[in-house]
C-alpha cells in the first residue's frame, strides 16, 4: 500500500530477514519456547504486521529482532546501511513508561541527537520541535512533561524520538492499541506519513488485526510461537487459509448491521501453554478441522499456490478447508448451533440480540 | 424493597435462576436520575440519567474520560472520598444515594454483581478462587460452608470453566485472564443479582476470548432475566449484543436510544462519529477507504467547553452549538442532547 518495494521475497536484500529463529525462555521450573523456528523477510520500506494473542511470542519476536532477546538458535539479518547504532529503534506498546517523567519532552526527543552525553543543550531545541510538528504536535507541548500529555501525544513523542535516530527500521510493539478508536485513524496515519517521508521500514507487532490492517503490507499470524500464515494484507484478510486466522478475524468485534442476522463464530479454548505446547499442529487442540495427522505431524509453511510464493500457511488441511462450500461457516458450526454453546468445545454460534429474543419467545425492544 | 430484603433470606442452595420472583415488574432494575458529581470542585457527572428495565442489557459508551466508569461506581456507591453527589440512583428500588451502609454491602454483590476491566487485579491472590466465590455467598446468604462450596461449584460450571473442581482450588496466578474473567463473572452472580454492572469486561482479553466472554454475558443475561450494564468503549461490542446505547461525553448523557435505531439513524452527531470510526475495514487494500474519523482530543471536565461540549469536535457545528447547554430531548422514542438533531441526517456513511 505504502510502499513500491516489492514484498520481500527474495527481490534484492530485505531490510530483516529471520531465519529458522528460535527464542527460549530458561525459567528452574517451566524452560519453555516462545518463538519456534520463525523465518520470514522484510523488505526496504514495507510494513510487516505479526499478530497475535498474548503470549503467542509476538513481542519476543520483535524483541528478538531489535537485539533484546538472544536467539537460541537461528539468527536475524538486519541491513540498514552504514553503522547500525540508532538505526534500529523500537517504539513501545507503554508510551507512559518509554519517556522520562522528569524531562521535558523536546529533552527526550533530542537525547538521540548526542548520545553518550548526559545533558541535552538547548541548541537540539529547533530540531526537537521540527520532529514535534512532523508528528503533529504543537509547541506547546515541548516544555511539558509527558503526565501532561494525553496517551495518544505520548506516543506521538515516541515516534518523534524514534525519528531523531535517524531510524531505518522501526519496530512497533502495539503503537495504537491503548488508544481510543477515534485516534487510532490518526495515529495509523500519521505512521504512514512518516514512513513514506523517511523511507522506512516497519515491523509491527499487533493483537488487534484490524488496526495494523490499514497501515500493513503483508500480515504474519502466530500462534503459540509459531508462524501459521503469511502474505499480503489483502489476501490474509479476504482469504485466510489457516483456520486459526479466520476464527481471529470472525473474533473481531464488527458494528452489527442492523438488517442481517450477523453469526459471529466463538472459537472455544485458550491458547496452550508453551512450556508444554501439544505435539504436531499446536492449533489442533481447538481447530474444528482436526485429525490424526494434525497431532502426528508439525505442518510447516508451504504456498498457498504454486505460481504464489507470497502467501503461505502451515496447515496439514488447508486445500480441505479452502475446498468446503462456505469454508468460514462449516457444517460443524450448524451442529454446535444446536448445542449449548458455553459447555461444548469446537465452535459455537451466537445469535444476534433479535435472534436470542426470538428464541426466548419476545419481541424486540423497538 | 421487596427486592432487597428478598437477597437476605435463604434460598434454595442452588442459587441459580432469576432473582426473587417477588420483585414488582414494572420496577426498572436501574434508575439513574439527575446525578451529578463533584469531586474538587470539578464536576464530573453532569446531570446523569439513564435506565435499565428488567432483563434489558444497556451498552454505556464514550470514550476515556467520559464518565462512564464513574457513573458505573457511583451506582455501587464507591464514589472517591470527599465527592459531593446530587441526584438519585435507584437499584430495584433502593436509593443507593441515601442507603445506609449496611444496606450497601448488602447490596454490592447481593442485588448488584460487579465484573471490573482487569479480572487478576480484581481477584485476592493468597486464595483460591473457589474460596473467594464461597466467601461472597456466605456474606449474603445464610448458607454452611458446604453449601456455598457446592454453590461455588456449580457456579465455576455455569460460566463454562472445563473443570470447576480444579478450578475451585486454584489461584489467580494459575489462570489464565479468560479464565479469571469468567470467575469473577461466577462470583458477581453468585447472590443471584437483579442487576449486573461490566465495566469493561473484555478490553483488557485477546480477541477470541473475548468473543467468548461477551457471548456468555449475553447467554447468562438470557438465561437468568438479568438486567446488565455494560460499560465498554469498543461500540462494536455494544451493538452485537446490548438492546439499547447510551453514550456519554464529557460527563454528560449526550445520546440514548435503541440499538437498531442508533445503528441506523444516529441521533447525535458524537454516537455516530463513534460508529463510523469503530467500522472495521478488514476488506485490505481496497483503496484508501478509511472511516471517518474524528479529530482532536476528548474535552476535559475540568474547563468544560462553552455550549455544547462536543461543538468544538463536531463536524455539524454551528455559532449556536456553542451558546448554550443544549437540554437532552427526546426524540423518536430516543433522547438526544443535540441543538441540530432535527436538522441532521446520520445514517450510515456520509450524512
Amino acid at each position: 500500500m505504502t510502499a513500491s518495494v516489492t514484498p520481500g521475497t527474495g527481490h534484492g536484500a530485505p531490510a530483516v530477514r529471520v531465519s529458522h529463529l528460535r527464542v527460549s525462555y530458561d525459567g528452574r521450573r517451566r524452560p519453555l519456547t516462545a518463538v519456534d523456528d520463525v523465518s520470514f523477510d522484510v523488505g526496504i520500506g514495507e510494513t510487516v504486521a505479526v499478530i497475535g494473542e498474548s503470549g503467542s511470542g509476538k513481542s519476543t519476536l520483535l524483541r528478538a529482532i531489535a537485539g533484546l532477546a538472544p536467539p537460541a538458535s537461528g539468527h536475524v539479518e538486519i541491513a540498514v546501511g552504514g553503522s547500525a547504532s540508532g538505526r534500529v529503534q523500537v517504539v513501545f506498546q507503554d508510551a507512559d513508561l518509554a519517556l522520562d517523567p522528569r524531562q521535558p519532552v523536546w529533552k527526550t526527543i533530542a537525547e538521540p541527537l548526542i548520545p553518550r552525553q548526559l545533558r541535552v543543550p538547548k541548541q537540539f531545541r529547533d530540531t526537537a520541535m521540527d520532529l514535534l510538528r512532523e508528528v503533529g504536535l504543537g509547541a506547546e507541548v515541548a516544555d511539558r512533561r509527558p503526565h501532561q500529555l494525553s496517551g495518544g501525544q505520548r506516543q506521538r513523542v515516541t515516534i518523534a524520538r524514534a525519528l531523531a535516530a535517524r531510524a531505518v527500521l522501526v519496530l512497533l510493539d502495539e503503537p495504537v492499541s491503548a488508544q481510543d478508536v477515534t485516534l487510532q485513524a490518526s495515529l495509523l496515519r500519521l505512521l504512514s506519513s512518516i514512513q513514506r517521508q523517511h523511507g522506512l521500514t516497519y515491523v509491527i507487532v499487533s493483537h488487534d488485526i484490524a488496526a495494523v490492517a490499514r497501515v500493513a503490507d503483508r500480515v504474519g499470524v502466530m500462534y503459540a510461537a509459531k508462524l501459521v500464515e503469511i502474505g499480503p494484507v489483502s489476501r490474509v484478510l479476504s482469504e485466510p487459509r489457516h483456520p486459526y486466522t479466520q476464527a481471529l478475524i470472525d473474533a473481531v468485534p464488527r458494528i452489527a448491521d442492523h438488517s442481517a442476522e450477523m453469526p459471529q463464530r466463538v472459537i472455544e479454548g485458550e491458547p496452550p501453554d508453551l512450556s508444554n505446547p501439544p505435539s504436531g499442529c499446536r492449533f489442533r487442540t481447538r481447530c474444528p478441522f482436526a485429525t490424526d495427522q494434525c497431532a502426528a505431524e508439525v505442518p510447516v509453511l508451504q504456498a498457498c499456490a504454486s505460481d504464489d510464493a507470497d502467501h503461505q500457511v502451515a496447515c496439514h488441511r488447508w486445500q480441505e478447508i479452502a475446498a468446503l462450500p462456505h469454508s468460514r461457516l462449516t457444517p460443524q458450526l450448524s451442529q454446535a448451533a444446536a448445542r449449548s454453546p458455553a459447555n461444548e468445545p469446537g465452535i459455537a454460534f451466537s445469535r444476534t440480540r433479535e435472534g436470542q429474543q426470538a428464541a426466548r419467545g419476545e419481541s424486540g425492544p423497538s | 424493597m421487596t427486592a432487597q430484603s428478598a437477597g437476605r433470606h435463604p434460598r434454595a442452595p442452588t442459587l441459580i435462576g432469576p432473582g426473587p420472583g417477588a420483585r414488582a415488574a414494572e420496577t426498572p432494575a436501574l434508575v439513574v436520575d439527575g446525578l451529578s458529581l463533584a469531586v474538587d470542585g470539578v464536576t464530573l457527572l453532569s446531570d446523569v440519567s439513564l435506565t435499565v428495565s428488567r432483563g434489558e442489557m444497556v451498552g454505556l459508551v464514550g470514550e476515556s474520560g467520559s464518565g462512564k466508569t464513574l457513573t458505573g461506581l457511583s451506582i455501587l456507591g464507591l464514589v472517591p472520598h470527599g465527592a459531593r453527589l446530587t441526584g438519585s440512583i435507584r437499584v430495584a428500588g433502593v436509593d443507593m444515594t441515601t442507603a445506609a451502609p449496611a444496606v450497601l454491602r448488602q447490596m454490592r454483590g447481593g442485588q448488584v454483581g460487579m465484573i471490573f476491566q482487569e479480572p487478576r487485579s480484581s481477584l485476592n491472590p493468597a486464595l483460591p478462587v473457589g474460596r473467594q466465590i464461597a466467601d461472597v455467598v456466605r456474606a449474603h446468604l445464610d448458607m454452611s460452608r458446604g453449601q456455598a462450596r457446592a454453590a461455588a461449584l456449580s457456579l465455576l460450571g455455569q460460566v463454562g470453566l472445563p473443570s470447576p473442581r480444579s478450578c475451585f482450588a486454584a489461584y489467580p496466578h494459575e489462570l489464565s485472564g479468560g479464565m479469571c474473567q469468567r470467575v469473577m463473572i461466577a462470583m458477581a452472580l453468585a447472590c443471584g443479582p437483579s442487576l449486573l454492572i461490566a465495566d469493561e469486561p473484555t478490553t483488557a482479553l485477546d480477541v477470541t476470548v473475548q468473543a467468548q466472554i461477551i457471548t456468555l454475558l449475553r447467554s447468562i443475561a438470557d438465561e437468568r432475566d438479568l438486567s446488565v450494564l455494560l460499560i465498554t468503549h469498543n461500540l462494536a461490542v455494544v451493538t452485537q449484543v446490548c438492546d439499547r446505547v447510551v453514550t456519554m461525553y464529557c460527563g454528560q448523557v449526550v445520546n440514548a436510544d435503541t440499538t437498531a435505531r442508533v445503528l441506523s439513524a444516529p441521533s447525535h452527531p458524537y454516537t455516530w462519529a463513534l460508529l463510523e470510526s469503530g467500522r472495521v475495514k478488514l476488506a485490505g487494500a481496497d483503496g484508501d477507504s478509511s472511516p471517518a474519523e474524528l479529530a482532536g482530543q476528548p474535552a476535559s471536565p475540568v474547563h468544560p467547553p462553552q455550549g455544547c461540549r462536543f461543538h468544538p469536535r463536531c463536524p455539524f457545528a454551528e455559532p449556536r452549538c456553542a451558546a448554550a447547554v443544549p437540554e437532552i430531548t427526546p426524540v423518536n422514542g430516543g433522547q438526544t442532547r443535540c441543538v441540530r438533531h432535527g436538522e441532521l441526517l446520520l445514517g450510515a456513511g456520509q450524512p
